[in-house]
């Protein structure tokens, strides 16, 4: 029997059964599919790092190196596994040239470097370590996108060579690691060496991850080589993860919302179907059918959805997941559980409709409630009569009928508009968050998070017996150049501070006006005197210290006490820095400075930068707006596109949503429809009144739904962003964007979704309904 | 111009299965205004099909209806609509109200959307109609409230709200017991008297015996009416058996 009773009720109502299973349908398939690149991707980028032995501690340093001190640290420290110095030539950009690519605009520290011995091997796209004949250039994999091609013939410092190939670097592959290796043999390097600037890279493996804290803060005690960044194992990891990472996460993210829409919906249809079929279900408890025998009728119908839904989703998510994944392929190569995904993805699926399952059987329970007298004799499901009766047509003055009467209906079924009301939330949540997410990472503002004041060119000059007359020349310039409208020189240096243990902690230190280019201050406010000090967020944790407390920092040899008086948001130089404002600084603490410079409003801050370039060939000048291109670019593009995805996803919901509620509350209201058309109303009204139920619905929702975009949205991606170093978050929204352009699009959409879904109406005959 | 309501070979087919059945051949019928009239046949005839015909509420494949003077086929759906809720009222047999409102907002719902009456004189107007009817201390019950007769009468004071020129009944009393029959018919008389139109379909003698005249119909065609007359000695008793005797030898 059940067989035919569905069969027939598929029949009947067979485009909301078909929508209804494609929802389940794509719900499954993106859980599925990000569960997937989520495996995936730290699947590869681990399996990456295993094979290319990516070092736990990496200390670079320019200068010289005692190379007796530091094999006698490395051999007293137990939990050192192996130790290596290699080195990195860095060379101009200027100097590159491949095929007819020049690297002059490059932002990245381009090095060559050989093929290391024990560990931290540059990979060939197989995951084999690669050894370079002589006149053999391996290409970092990202410069592919440039349009480097196996084959090509470059020209590095007046040396010809071949690319032979690319490379996989496993801790600068990412474009936010400010250097790129190019590998080289041992015979081209000695060649070009002369033309370039030897760096160091101090690397060392530990027996266990777990001691890279402890380790670190032993290496800072021992005085070794510091003079660059130090950069750890589970930073490597972040800086690999983090475009391939929001994407997943922005996909993750919609297809949680998604599936709560899915669920929506089926909670709608049910409660519709119910209050449609209340004659037949009283009839059925009437003749004596059990409780368990009528649930069971639509359970089954609704096990068959979802079944077909999850499976589907899970087969087309593996089919598709491959597309998706190629660029992450081509990064990281392939993962470590690439085999384990499907099933994984098999788990989601089967999660997804269990929960489905118990929803439908949670929302049956409502069976129970319905009274045999009440169905039968008026075929309504109220049990308590008149509800809202204070809101009657006889004690209100002045309402059109049809306004009257949608929100009589509205506020009579409130379980069902509830439901569409929180389907509009959602909608509006997966247009906006990625919308404001990609706005923000895109705007200029953005870099003040990063712990980078907002300005068009920064100047790099490297820490040399030259540097304070360099920094002289171009204060000049500067001072006397029209085409700058001001400009700030910081110098870095690296101190050690006293965290609460009283263990020296290195702490790269910016100082110079913090007042010109101010980064995102937390709290507090930049260092204004010489005894204040400005902490980044990840180092106040660290120590412990908040505004107010007081701080101590070696300098040149002696214990100085600062006051904290600001936490910035910061994730350059591994996130643990501080300011100080202007202050004179040993020779052997200066590590070097920035410039940065803001050109006046007529000036195109692309040829000051060259200007500068020309005039200061040893240091390196970037244009702002290239250096977020480069840096952030990919990541930029990967959240754009995530955003226009979502932005199409978001309206093309809300069209099917609007059409699908549409279709079940007419074909529900039927007799209504049949009664207000046999007194009087013409099926215009009768559009009019659902037209304003959606649009009353349609705009509260929207309008919750900017409004938790903006709060909620904003706090839950700025917890996840937060976690990178970026202290407060605050969405950059493009007002325009969020209070007018996309809540019209979403209007034009339930507007279309709303004609398309009333055009029944009209074919609803008075006469069907009113002689049963 | 004397008719309210003129409709022509009006021609009405069902499509069932892949066969046409007329259920209305040709019929033509025409209505005086200020008339009482019945229309009488077997069950499937066809006339709950020419009533709604004949009010707009369905279309006829052929023939026209004339209300006063304009044709209903030519007319927009919200012309139509607009007509049927200014100038004429219905009441059906089933009871059709909508289950979210109570009673009198039920009956009012027409004048109100008619917009060109206050609310006061709107809601007036409609507790005499319940007074009339006997129905007036059940304004604020829910459609789901009340009995079958009472919703009856609230259906009869739904299709007098806009005082309408014509009425439209579809076996008003087919659901209701002698006594509430005769209650409901001695208001469909007085509406009469004040000068609306009223068109009922009955099944029943003693109710066609109200009016002017009795229209009889088979498969779809008005074969024979009969004509009564009001004058005093003439008893609704007799009248009751005129139509009887008639309906014999047609044989329904
Ligand atoms: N929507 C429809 N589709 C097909 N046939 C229909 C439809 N509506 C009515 N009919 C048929 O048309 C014929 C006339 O129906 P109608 O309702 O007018 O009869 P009636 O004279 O009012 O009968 P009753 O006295 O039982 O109410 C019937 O045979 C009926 O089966
Ligand atoms: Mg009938």
């Amino acid at each position: 029997m059940y067989q035919r009773i569905i069969r027939n009720d598929f029949l009947k109502t067979k485009w909301v059964s078909i929508t209804l299973m494609l929802l389940i349908l794509a719900a499954s398939m993106l859980v599925t599919l990000a569960m997937m690149i989520m495996i995936n991707l730290s699947g590869a980028i681990d399996h990456l790092m295993v094979i290319a032995k990516t070092p736990h501690f990496l200390q670079m340093h320019t200068g010289e190196v005692d190379f007796e001190r530091m094999s006698s640290f490395a051999k007293t420290r137990e939990e050192v596994d192996e130790y290596q110095i290699l080195t990195f030539l860095n060379v101009e950009g200027s100097q590159i040239r491949i095929a007819d690519q020049s690297f002059l605009n490059s932002v990245q520290d381009n090095g060559f470097t050989v093929q290391s011995e024990k560990f931290d091997y540059l990979l060939d796209l197989g995951g084999n370590r690669i050894e370079a004949k002589e006149g053999e250039l391996y290409v970092p994999i990202n410069y592919r996108k440039m349009g480097v091609k196996v084959g090509d013939t470059a020209n590095v410092c007046e040396t010809t060579l071949k690319v032979a190939g690319f490379l996989r670097d496993s801790q600068m592959n990412s474009p936010l690691a400010s250097s790129k290796r190019f590998l080289i043999s041992s015979e081209d390097y000695e060649q070009i060496k002369a033309s370039g600037k030897e760096e160091y890279l101090i690397e060392f493996r530990l027996k266990d991850l777990k001691e890279i804290n402890s380790f670190q803060a032993a290496y800072a005690k021992a005085g070794l080589e510091e003079n660059g960044p130090t950069l750890t194992y589970p930073l490597f990891k972040m800086m690999s993860a983090i475009s391939d990472g929001m994407l997943a996460g922005i996909l993750i993210f919609i297809s949680c919302l998604i599936v709560l829409i899915a669920f929506l919906c089926i909670r709608f249809a049910l409660l519709t179907k119910l209050e449609e079929e209340i004659y037949e279900i009283g009839v059925m408890k009437a003749i004596g059918l059990q409780h368990r025998d009528i649930k069971m009728i639509y359970l089954l119908k609704y096990t068959l959805l979802s079944l077909i839904g999850c499976l589907f989703g899970w087969i087309f998510a593996w089919m598709y997941s491959g597309v998706l994944m190629k660029d992450m392929r081509d990064n990281f190569g392939t993962s470590l559980h690439a085999g384990k995904a499907p099933f994984i993805g098999a788990i989601a699926s089967a999660a997804i409709f269990l929960i489905i399952m118990m929803f439908v059987q949670h929302t049956l329970s409502y069976l129970k409630k319905i009274s045999v007298l009440q169905a039968l004799r008026y075929g309504t499901l109220q049990t308590k009569s008149n509800s809202g009766s204070c809101f009657s047509l006889s004690k209100i003055n002045r309402m059109s009928p049809n306004m009257y009467l949608s929100m009589k209906d509205i506020m009579m079924r409130k379980k069902q508009f509830l439901t569409l009301w929180f389907v509009f939330i959602l909608a509006t949540f997966i247009m906006l968050v990625p919308q404001n997410l990609s706005n923000t990472i895109s705007s200029k503002e953005f870099i003040r998070y990063m712990g980078v004041g907002k300005s068009d060119i920064r100047m790099d000059m490297k820490q040399s017996y030259k540097i304070s007359e360099s920094l002289e020349i171009a204060q000049k310039y500067l001072n006397e150049d029209r085409e700058v409208k001001k400009y700030v020189i910081l110098t870095t240096a690296k101190f050690k501070m006293l965290n609460k243990q009283n263990e020296e902690i290195p702490v790269t230190v910016e100082i110079g006006d913090q007042q010109v280019f101010p980064v995102n201050y937390k709290e507090g406010k930049p260092p204004i005197t010489q005894e204040e000090i400005a902490l980044s967020e990840l180092n106040s944790k660290e120590l412990q210290a908040d505004i107010g407390d007081q701080i101590c920092m070696k300098r040149n040899g002696t214990y100085m006490k600062y006051e904290v008086c600001g936490i910035y948001s910061d994730i350059t130089n591994g996130g643990k820095t501080a300011k100080l404002s202007s202050q004179p600084i040993a020779y052997e603490d200066n590590m070097g400075s920035i410039l940065y410079i803001k050109v006046s409003e007529n000036a195109q801050p692309k040829t000051v930068s060259k200007k500068y370039a020309e005039l200061f060939p040893d240091s390196k000048v970037s244009d702002m707006k290239e250096y977020m291109n480069q840096t952030f670019g990919e990541t930029m593009n990967s959240v754009a596109k995530a955003a226009l995805i979502t932005t199409l996803v978001s309206l093309g919901i809300i069209i099917f949503v609007t059409v699908l509620f549409l279709n079940m509350l007419i074909a529900k209201d039927g007799y209504s429809i049949s009664v207000l058309k046999a007194i009087g109303f013409s099926s215009r009204d009768i559009k009019i009144q659902y037209m304003f139920r959606l649009l009353l619905i349609f705009i509260v929702g929207t309008s919750t739904g900017l409004i938790l975009a903006n709060t909620l949205g904003e706090s839950a991606v700025g917890s996840v962003i937060s976690s990178f170093g970026a202290g407060t978050f605050q969405f950059e929204t493009n007002l325009i964007n969020n209070i007018m352009l996309s809540p019209a699009m979403m209007l034009v959409a339930v507007l279309m979704a709303t004609l398309l879904g009333t055009k029944e109406i009209e074919n609803k005959k008075i006469v069907d309904h009113i002689r049963e | 111009m004397n008719e309210i309501i003129i409709g022509e070979n009006i021609t009405k087919e069902y499509e069932e299965g892949s066969e046409r059945r007329t259920v209305l051949n040709e019929v033509s019928i025409s209505i005086r205004r200020g008339e009482f009239i019945t229309i009488m046949g077997p069950s499937g005839c066809g006339k709950s099909t020419l009533l709604s015909i004949l009010s707009g509420l369905e279309k006829a494949e052929s023939g026209t209806i004339r209300f006063t003077g304009s044709e209903l086929g030519k007319m927009k759906e919200t012309q139509l609509s607009d007509l049927r809720r200014k100038n004429m009222g219905f009441v059906f047999q089933q009871p059709t109200f909508l289950k979210n409102l109570n009673l009198i907002d039920n009956i009012i719902l027409p004048a109100v959307k008619n917009k060109n009456k206050s609310a006061d004189i709107i809601l007036e107007k409609a507790r005499e109609l319940m007074r009339k009817t006997g129905i007036s201390d059940l304004e604020e019950r829910s459609v789901t409230q009340v009995s079958g007769g009472q919703l009856q009468r609230a259906g009869i004071c739904r299709a007098l709200i806009n005082q309408p020129d014509i009425l439209f009944g579809d076996e008003p009393t087919g659901a209701l017991n002698s006594k509430s029959s005769e209650e409901v018919m001695d208001i469909f008389s007085q509406v009469n008297q004040q000068g609306t139109t009223v068109l009922l379909v009955t099944h029943d003698a003693k109710v066609a015996a109200f009016a002017d005249k009795v229209y009889f119909m088979q498969d779809g065609n008005i074969v024979n009416e009969i004509a009564l007359t009001r004058s005093n000695d003439c008893s609704m008793e007799d009248r009751r058996d005129a139509i009887r005797d008639k309906m014999k030898i047609l044989g329904i």
